[in-house]
């Protein structure tokens, strides 16, 4: 029983590689050329920069920069303001916990890329493919099929958006170390002490853990559209709530579903979505206290009950619909 | 333990009855051929036997299991083959076996990787990668090493070439001579799979218009070639069927004394072919 649902989580992981595993890995590289980039760049004197910025009438500002065609690099800006800049463990703190969640954010983007169409292929491509008789071949039930796919997608993939972001945090670190190495106002061993690097990688794994209960509402739906249609999921899932709401607004009633789908439903699937506009990963990210301070919502529970209808409906479709 | 019990089947598409009351018995190291002509109810048949779809009427035991719902009970004991050739085209043939032994007990890696080594499937090979030939090697291979008691295969020659028909019935007749398990095999083209055949069923608009046993075919069947001023003293004895061929004309009968009809003409035993075009014909 549970070697078979490993198998079968372990083929989603297979089919899906590309998005889950080389997607993020993806980012990961384009991160690090860019540093590296900029730090050779950085390194050249940029030929006399004729550089006048004079923003003092700029509202709250009396800055005046000026570089009167001196040789000057982008390494030089830096350090000039790394050597001005007051350093203590609050500021260096802040500083740092900005970047981390800062690099994380791309991260986070491409991962729910990635998942919209995983599940809204989850379900279809196999039979349009036709290869679903041969996955029916097996003695696994409908629901180990389609709960391995919501597992393998929503809980076990991010493991590897997480670990392309840590490495990614580790590199940026590394970086800032050796440009630290050269001033006298700011040593090494504060920057790594001061990371944040344990707990924001706590605060990942939290947020990646609740987020996936927090959107079953969404990704529920998805897998169902996925087993439902036999065309086009990806319009489906757009368009058939979409239409609803439409309707519902022609026929001139109160706009139930439409308060519905945007009070339970829309954007369930973004990171940076819950109702008032907060963040679940930024809002785990403030203490794990916070985390599971959303598990006792009504509102999550209200989601992962109207995920588990999407899913059953999924399950009973896989059951019974096997060909397009 | 009888391996499926089908009585007084039926199932509705819309308008088309896809299987009107159809009936089917497979013992244990039976061969059945499932035979019909195209859209005559065959595929409808193995789908529901294998849990599939949902009948609208009759009763289908398969192992004493109820398909639809004990589908993985039944997927312990049953492996089948439904559209030949068709797997996931992404899938290392490694990672494929490695994921049909994760979820199935019954399967013997070892035996899969054994019928491969004898082929020019690479295991490090993309599926996609491989003929349409060899990737029914693969589906065959995986299949057949699957400890099962009974495996179904609708059409498994399908848009195979001569040489590869050939061989797959030899690597299924040899499996079966190994391990002496029922199959349920279902073709459109009878002389294929007549040679392998201990049962054929013959199924036309969703109903089984004959079951018999290979071996009684010639008790129950006979075939006179006959002239033509013969013709009416055989068609007054109720012949199957009539055809004029090169040398006459050939009645075909059913149960009909062997020396009666000696006195009109040439008796022999009708091919599996010849009693199913009679039949067909006998509507």
């Amino acid at each position: 029983m549970m070697s078979g649902f490993i198998g079968l989580c372990r083929r989603e992981w297979l089919e899906h590689r590309g998005g889950f595993l080389w997607a993020p890995a993806s980012v990961a590289a384009v991160i690090v050329v860019a540093v590296v980039l900029v730090l050779i760049v950085g390194e050249l004197d940029l030929a006399r920069v004729d550089l006048d910025l004079d923003i003092s009438e700029a509202p709250g500002s009396n800055t005046e920069i000026r570089i009167d065609g001196e040789d000057t690099s982008i390494r030089d800006l830096v350090d000039g303001w790394l050597a001005h800049h007051e350093w203590t463990d609050e500021t260096l703190s802040a500083h740092l916990a900005t970047l981390r969640r800062g690099v994380a954010e791309p991260f986070h983007y491409v991962y729910f890329i990635v998942l919209v169409f995983v599940l809204l292929g989850a379900l279809y491509d196999d039979r349009k493919d036709r290869t679903v008789l041969f996955w029916k071949s097996v003695p696994v039930t409908d629901t180990e099929t389609v709960l391995s796919k919501l597992v393998t997608a929503v809980w076990l993939a991010p493991a590897a958006t997480i670990a392309m972001v840590l490495a990614v945090q580790v590199f940026l670190l590394t970086v800032i170390s050796g440009l630290a190495a050269t001033h006298e106002t700011l040593s090494i061993w504060p920057i790594w002490a001061n990371s944040g690097l344990f707990i924001g990688l706590v605060e990942l794994l939290a947020g990646y853990l609740i987020q996936g209960l927090w959107a079953l509402p969404v990704t529920g739906w998805l897998l169902f559209i996925s087993a439902a249609v036999s065309r086009g999921p990806f319009l489906w899932a757009l368009f058939a709530p979409a239409a609803l709401v439409v309707l519902e607004a022609l026929v001139g009633l109160t706009p139930a579903v439409r308060d519905f789908i945007h009070d339970h439903l829309a954007f369930r699937a973004l990171p940076r979505a819950r109702p008032g506009d907060e963040d679940v990963l930024e809002h785990s990210a403030t203490g794990l206290g916070d985390s599971i301070g959303l598990l006792v919502t009504v509102d999550l529970w209200v989601g992962i009950a109207i995920g588990a209808a999407f899913l059953a409906g999924a399950v009973h479709l896989r059951r019974t619909k096997n060909e397009i | 333990m009888t391996a499926v019990v089908a009585q007084n089947l039926t199932k509705q598409f819309g308008d088309v009855r896809a299987l009107d009351g159809f009936d089917l018995t497979v013992e244990p190291g039976q061969i059945v051929g499932l035979i019909g002509p195209n859209g005559s109810g065959k595929t409808t048949a193995l789908k529901a036997i294998l849990g599939l779809s949902r009948l609208d009427g009759g009763e289908l035991e398969v192992f004493g299991l109820n398909p639809p719902n004990q589908r993985r009970d039944l997927m312990r004991r049953t492996a089948y083959i439904a559209d030949i050739g068709i797997l996931p085209r992404w899938m290392r043939i490694r990672d494929l076996l490695t994921f049909v032994a994760s979820v199935n007990p019954a399967f013997d890696r070892n035996r899969a990787e054994a019928a491969l080594a004898n082929t020019e499937i690479r295991p490090e090979k993309k599926v996609g990668t491989l003929s349409k030939g060899m990737t029914v090697q693969l589906h065959l291979a995986i299949v057949l090493a699957v400890n099962a008691e009974l495996l179904v295969l609708d059409e498994p020659t399908l848009g195979l070439d001569i040489l590869y028909r050939q061989r797959f019935y030899d690597a299924l007749l040899n499996d079966y001579l190994a391990e002496r398990r029922a199959i349920l095999v279902t073709t459109h083209e009878v002389r294929e799979i007549e040679h392998i055949l201990t049962d054929v069923v013959f199924i036309d608009r969703g109903r089984t218009r004959l079951h018999l046993g290979t071996e009684e075919l010639a008790a129950s069947f006979a075939k006179v070639l006959a002239n033509a001023e013969r013709s009416d003293a055989l068609r007054a004895m109720n012949p199957l069927s009539e055809r004029r061929s090169l040398h006459g004309l050939e009645f075909i009968f059913r149960d009909a004394s062997r020396q009666a009809l000696a006195d009109h003409g040439e008796v022999s035993t009708p091919s599996l072919a010849e009693l199913f075009t009679a039949v067909m014909e006998e509507r």
